[in-house]
């Protein structure tokens, strides 16, 4: 499965490195200085494609914050008079609903026709056993670590309610505290 | 080698496009399929390829006078609107192709001397296939048969919209590769198909036939296929 999961990475990253290229071009002004030969170059594509790689982790880790964030930390914060523990259950009650019951129903990845699966299995001959377990693992390995790495930043102000901080009890604007939170997570 | 098809069904709805379809074609020959439109070209080649459950009847492979039922990976199709990965180029796609098949396959050739066997220019071949036209897409699939080597090699309606060079390129490389294959194109196109040929089958009424040998370069050919065609009620209309 390693071997697939990597060749799966490169296709991706390499499509991905690509698209930057193809956009580059598309820019007013600057996008004619760059030349089409520059989809041969495939060392200097390996540089940008590892860029990519790197960039699509930091875009699904702030994704995933930011889910957190709004629809879950704001949403508890701004809720009045309960107490920390309560908020915290609540806040778990949500994440658990939200991560491992709709969203097992509303994402069912394993169903969604994608023109990647097409091209991995019908035209690259990829085992679609092999393809999908490569693919599931990698996603909900991402998705793992991104939610929990996520949520720990928003934890440490989940504390803050079991300690018996309560910023909407307490008069404290909720939205200004998860601002302060998720600048801190950003660092 | 033989392709078997006996007795083959497929129905959409009630109604059936493909009713007991059968025939034999055999490996060294290029069997061009003409049928009208909506006559069920298609349908028979995605049940062919796997891509579609059959509704009755059996395909066999027979070699060395042994039996088999056809599997997916016997045969090769090529489309006639290819779905590829647009963002990858034809050298990075063929890549990780032969990445994903090393081991299974045996590759002889380096990934540039394929490229060249398709007379694909280091320019192209470094080309997003986005930028591709119809002929150098249909190109890039017939280049990965070429590494896999199908048994069976299924061409929907090509040759159709590719200028007079590409054109005759590919029938060049069709005649080529037919003595380890078996080829089977659909077309309308008569002209194209008794060019190009070995032997005609026609699809009508959801039965395969074949047309004489002798009829094929005779003057009265496009006036009899016209004939077997016209008494079957246009499906688009049906």
């Amino acid at each position: 499965m390693q071997k697939t999961l990597s060749t799966l990475i490169a296709i991706r990253t390499s499509s991905m490195a690509n698209l930057v290229v193809y956009y580059l071009q598309k820019l007013p002004l600057v996008g004619k200085r760059i030349p089409d030969r520059l989809y041969a170059k495939l060392g200097a594509k390996k540089i940008l494609s590892a860029a990519a790689f790197l960039l699509s982790l930091l875009g699904n880790f702030a994704g995933k914050l930011a889910f957190v964030g709004l629809f879950l930390y704001l949403p508890v914060s701004a809720v009045p008079d309960l107490s920390g523990d309560e908020r915290w259950t609540l806040f778990l009650h949500l994440f658990f609903l939200t991560s491992f019951v709709a969203a097992g129903v509303s994402a069912a990845t394993i169903l969604e026709p994608k023109r990647e699966k097409y091209v991995a299995v019908k035209l690259m001959r990829l085992s679609p056993a092999r393809y999908m377990k490569a693919a599931l693992a990698y996603r909900y390995a991402a998705y793992f670590v991104f939610l929990c790495a996520g949520p720990d930043h928003f934890r440490s102000g989940a504390r803050g309610w079991r300690a018996g901080c309560h910023p909407a009890r307490s008069g404290a604007d909720p939205v200004a505290d998860f601002h302060g939170i998720s600048s801190s997570a950003a660092v | 080698m033989r392709l078997r098809i006996d007795g083959v069904v497929k129905e959409f709805d009630g109604k059936k496009v493909l009713q007991g379809a059968s025939y034999t074609f055999e490996k060294g020959k290029i069997y061009g399929l003409l049928g009208r439109n909506g006559a069920g070209k298609t349908t028979l080649f995605n049940c062919l390829s796997g891509e579609m459950g059959m509704d009755g009847g059996k395909v066999l492979l027979e070699e060395d006078r042994q039996a088999r039922e056809l599997d997916e990976q016997d045969v090769g199709y090529i489309y006639s609107l290819p779905i590829l990965p647009e963002f990858l180029t034809g050298y990075e796609f063929v890549r990780f192709f032969m990445d994903i098949n090393r081991g299974r396959l045996q590759m002889d050739r380096t990934i540039d001397e394929y490229f060249d066997m398709m007379s694909m220019t280091e320019e192209d071949r470094h080309k997003l296939i986005k930028g591709y036209s119809h002929g150098m897409k249909n190109k890039l699939q017939m280049l990965l048969f070429l590494i896999t080597k199908p048994l069976v090699i299924l061409l929907d309606e090509p040759l159709t919209s590719f200028d007079v060079i590409v054109a005759l390129e590919m029938k060049t490389m069709l005649r080529e590769m037919k003595r380890d294959h078996i080829l089977i194109f659909s077309t309308h196109i008569l002209q194209l198909a008794s060019d190009l040929c070995d032997e005609l089958v026609v699809l009508s009424k959801g039965r395969l036939s074949s047309v004489p040998a002798d009829l094929l370069r005779s003057p009265e050919f496009e006036q009899s296929v016209i004939d077997l065609l016209k008494d079957e009620s246009h499906a688009e209309n049906a």
